[in-house]
């Protein structure tokens, strides 16, 4: 059921995405440090690794949490 | 004065220079003509890329995270203290060579997976002998164990006391040191490639991953989908060997180390939204096969009228498990702030259905200070093996086990993060965050005592975690 | 009847002549030209902080994107870089430092001059997708660009005002719009390269003429001339060189590049221009 909505949303975004966006010198906001989707740099490592070894779901913004034998 | 004419022929025949520069000038000034003639667009002469994010880095140019986590569980439980170190070297070319080592160290209790009782509870178990002096430690008693030689063999007897209308705990050390090392490099300006190989080390559990990836922009670069593969293969070494699915405690183990392989595929795309708003969904599919129980952990079984502990087994737990889920993140800028905003679904084959969603704002406090507040909500259901106890005298189900992981429950976070620039490229950084699992403390319909007693074993955690990253 | 406005801009003297007898024509065509003239100056002049080249020099070590006129210009500098070899770089304006041309006979000391080397060079500087990384200490120079530029924009503001024929020159690089009115040629004065030389007359009827070389910018050293050009790819003076080239094209931008890259030639530089097929006027 999950792989069918992902794939009805991910197609209505990619029909979407040749409108969207912005001009490469609009790019000053997104240029931020913050606003990249990777800034936490080794917190969110720590973030998973707690989480990992505490809940049973994982994954989802990355591949990782696994590699220990906390779970 | 000597003035000296040349080239000036009738017919001009222009070099390979000349005429190059020809075509180039007549494009230059065609092109600027075009733009007086379209000046709708107010388009700012200089856009500054932050420090420490890519595309930015300059040539050849390191980034280097050194950080540590403090991490100390409520009621005596589990404490860690984690540092790691992050570098990543951008090259001129465009590729990115990182790499990341991490060392944990690991003290305190966790629960044994058996049921409180209301009187004391004596767990006896057999351990072998050449293991001893980190068996005493590893699983050694909460509150004073022995262990004792059985004479003859290579095996000793093990016994700890866990006093009534306690949560039993077993207590255990360890340390794991793991390294990761990756490459990413542009195939093409809109492709990049990357592959890692990582491993994981503590005394009783080994594990190597690898990955690859590869990430496309389009539209721009408005767009990316990116595509990745995992594989993990573990290798768990347990200091007694390997229990059989529900083996009796206080039995000789006969098994040896097991293993379990995993593979994983997550598929993504991000879209720049807005000029504001960037925002990426992830769909992650991934499928364990081989030995995924807990090989310290018990579960009581209890008798059906008084609810005492009768026995204790090893737990039983599937052997595959396949796990989906959704991810949809955004961030967003708000002003001089930037939000970020998730939701996870995630659902697996072992009847957990999972809920995350969180959030978390950082705000600019003059010109190199910020905070962030961030706050998570998770919730869980129970896998459909999931049990307090087994009741005695009922048919084993093929699968069982008390673990709170794989229970019903619920989890907040709440932190809150400082940052400071400094060096004027680097960043010091301090976060701190309190994690806490809230759930059901009884079973209806518990036998006897049970239905008196708090079966709850989640967790309340404090985590602060520092550290400082520079870019030179 | 040519009428004249003046003003300075870019540390030269300009003027835009007007071949009509319409005064408000001539005011209100001077007016759109030295406005273009000082957008650009103030856009591209190294020497003030506020413009892009000053804030891109005092950027650099960081990643940034430009604008798209400040994103032609610099393809435009990357393509003469590549097709000069190398001898047209707009990195190479730090070796100031260590050159002074004053007629005297200082010439630096090659450890100074290999100290500044590592930050010149065009290579060194990432140009893609229009995002710019200088290396620390670099810095840009649009001095063999910029003037020529406002020349050629200034002509285009012009042709977008009118049809009359006009002249416009900053400070020795000039661009005509065509013809007299009564179809004759625009006669333009060179100045004198120094105090023992006249100056002479050329007549021009359309296109662009540049001269690159200042006789009072030198440094004399046994018996050598050493011109106020500078060769990036070793920091040194280019010896032998003409007092003087002036180039003629169709367009100031390119007159000027291939007056510098001439002057860059030393004592080839007669049979560079000869090579090239450019109409151009030494002088020695």
């Amino acid at each position: 059921m999950i792989r069918k909505v992902i794939l009805a949303l991910g197609l209505t975004l990619l029909g979407g995405c040749a409108h969207v966006g912005v001009k490469p010198w609009q790019r000053d906001i997104l240029a931020r440090n913050a606003m990249a989707l990777d800034s936490e740099g080794n917190l969110s490592g720590y973030h998973d690794h707690i989480y990992f070894s505490k809940e049973g779901a994982t994954g989802g913004r990355n591949a990782s949490g696994g590699g220990c034998g906390c779970n | 004065m000597q003035l000296i004419e040349t080239g000036a022929g009738p017919v001009r025949k222009l070099g390979r220079i000349a005429a190059g520069l020809s075509m180039l000038s007549a494009n230059l000034l065609g092109a600027s003509a075009a733009l007086a003639q379209d000046s709708g667009e107010d388009e700012p002469q200089v856009v500054v890329h932050d420090l420490m994010k890519e595309p930015a880095p300059g040539p050849n140019t390191y980034v280097y995270d050194s950080s540590i986590l403090f991490y100390k569980e409520s009621g005596s439980r589990v404490q860690a203290v984690e540092p790691v170190f992050n570098v990543q070297n951008y090259l001129a070319n465009g590729s990115i060579i990182s790499g990341n080592f991490t060392f944990d160290t690991l003290t305190g209790a966790t629960p044994n997976g058996a049921t409180p009782s209301t009187s004391d509870q004596t767990f006896n178990s057999i351990v072998r002998e050449k293991t001893t002096s980190t068996q005493v430690t590893s699983t050694g008693a909460s509150g004073g164990g022995t262990v004792t030689t059985i004479p003859g063999t290579a095996y000793a007897k093990s016994s700890y006391t866990v006093p009534a209308r306690t949560l039993p705990l077993a207590s255990f050390h360890d340390h794991r040191f793991a390294g990761n090392g990756g490459l990413s490099w542009l195939a093409n300006p809109d492709t990049r490639l990357n592959v890692g190989l990582g491993a994981s080390v503590e005394r009783d559990y080994t594990s190597f991953t690898a990955n690859f990836g590869i990430a496309r922009d389009l539209n721009q670069k408005n767009t990316t989908l990116s595509l990745s593969v995992n594989l993990e293969e573990d290798i768990s070494r347990p200091y007694n060997g390997t229990p059989s699915p529900f083996q009796e405690l206080n039995s000789q183990i006969g098994g040896g180390n097991d293993t379990k392989a995993t593979y994983g595929v997550l598929a993504g795309v991000s879209q720049t939204l807005a000029r504001f708003w960037i925002t990426q969904v992830n769909f992650n599919l991934s499928g364990s096969k081989g030995y995924q129980a807990d090989p310290y952990r018990i579960v009581s079984v209890v008798d059906p009228v008084s609810g005492a502990p009768l026995d204790y087994l090893f737990e039983s737990r599937p052997r595959s498990r396949t796990r989906e889920s959704v991810y949809w993140g955004n961030k967003l800028a708000l002003g001089p702030t930037v939000a970020d905003v998730s939701v996870r679904y995630y659902h697996d084959t072992w009847g957990i259905n999972s809920l995350t969603a969180e959030v978390s704002e950082q705000i600019p406090l003059g010109g190199s200070l910020y905070i962030k507040p961030l706050y998570r909500y998770y919730h869980q259901t129970a896998a459909n093996f999931f049990t307090y106890y087994l009741v005695n005298g009922n048919a084993l189900p093929a699968y069982a086990s008390s673990d709170s992981r794989l229970s019903r429950f619920n989890a907040n976070t709440i932190g809150g993060k400082i940052g400071v620039r400094v060096f004027k490229t680097g960043e010091f950084y301090v976060e701190g965050e309190s994690y806490r699992q809230t759930g059901a403390h009884t079973v209806a319909n518990a036998p006897g005592q049970l239905s008196g007693l708090d079966l709850f074993s989640g967790v309340h955690a404090i985590s602060v975690m520092t550290g400082l990253r520079l870019r030179m | 009847m040519v009428l004249t406005t003046r003003f300075k801009a870019m540390g030269s003297p300009c003027e835009v002549q007007v071949d009509c007898t319409d005064a408000a024509l001539a005011a209100r065509i001077g007016a759109a030209v030295e406005a273009e003239a000082r957008r650009i100056e103030s856009k591209f002049s190294r020497y003030l902080p506020e413009s892009v080249v000053g804030q891109i020099n005092a950027l650099a070590g960081m990643g940034m994107t430009l604008d798209a006129e400040t994103r032609l210009l610099m393809d435009y500098a990357a393509h003469c870089h590549a097709i000069s070899d190398g001898l047209f770089d707009i990195t190479s304006g730090i070796l100031r430092r260590a050159w002074t041309f004053d007629g005297s006979d200082r010439v630096p000391d090659p450890a100074q001059v290999a100290d500044i080397l590592p930050l010149v060079g065009w290579g060194k500087v990432q140009w893609h997708d229009g995002v710019l990384i200088l290396r620390p200490g670099m810095e840009l120079d649009f001095g063999g660009i910029a003037k020529e530029y406002a020349v050629d924009m200034g002509v285009a503001r012009a042709r977008a005002e009118t049809d009359v024929p006009v002249l416009i020159n900053f400070g020795g690089d000039l661009c005509v719009t065509g013809p007299r009115a009564d179809g004759g040629r625009w006669r333009v004065l060179i100045e004198a390269v120094d105090d023992t030389s006249a100056a002479a007359w050329l007549e021009i009827d359309g296109g662009a003429i540049t001269t690159s070389g200042d006789a009072r910018r030198y440094v004399e050293r046994a018996g050598r001339r050493y011109s106020h050009i500078l060769d990036p790819r070793t920091g040194m003076s280019i010896a032998d060189a003409p007092r003087a080239v002036t180039v003629a094209a169709p367009t100031c931008v390119e007159a000027g590049v291939l007056s510098t890259l001439a002057m860059l030639q030393g004592p080839g530089c007669e049979a560079f221009l000869e090579q090239e097929g450019v109409t151009a006027w030494v002088i020695r």
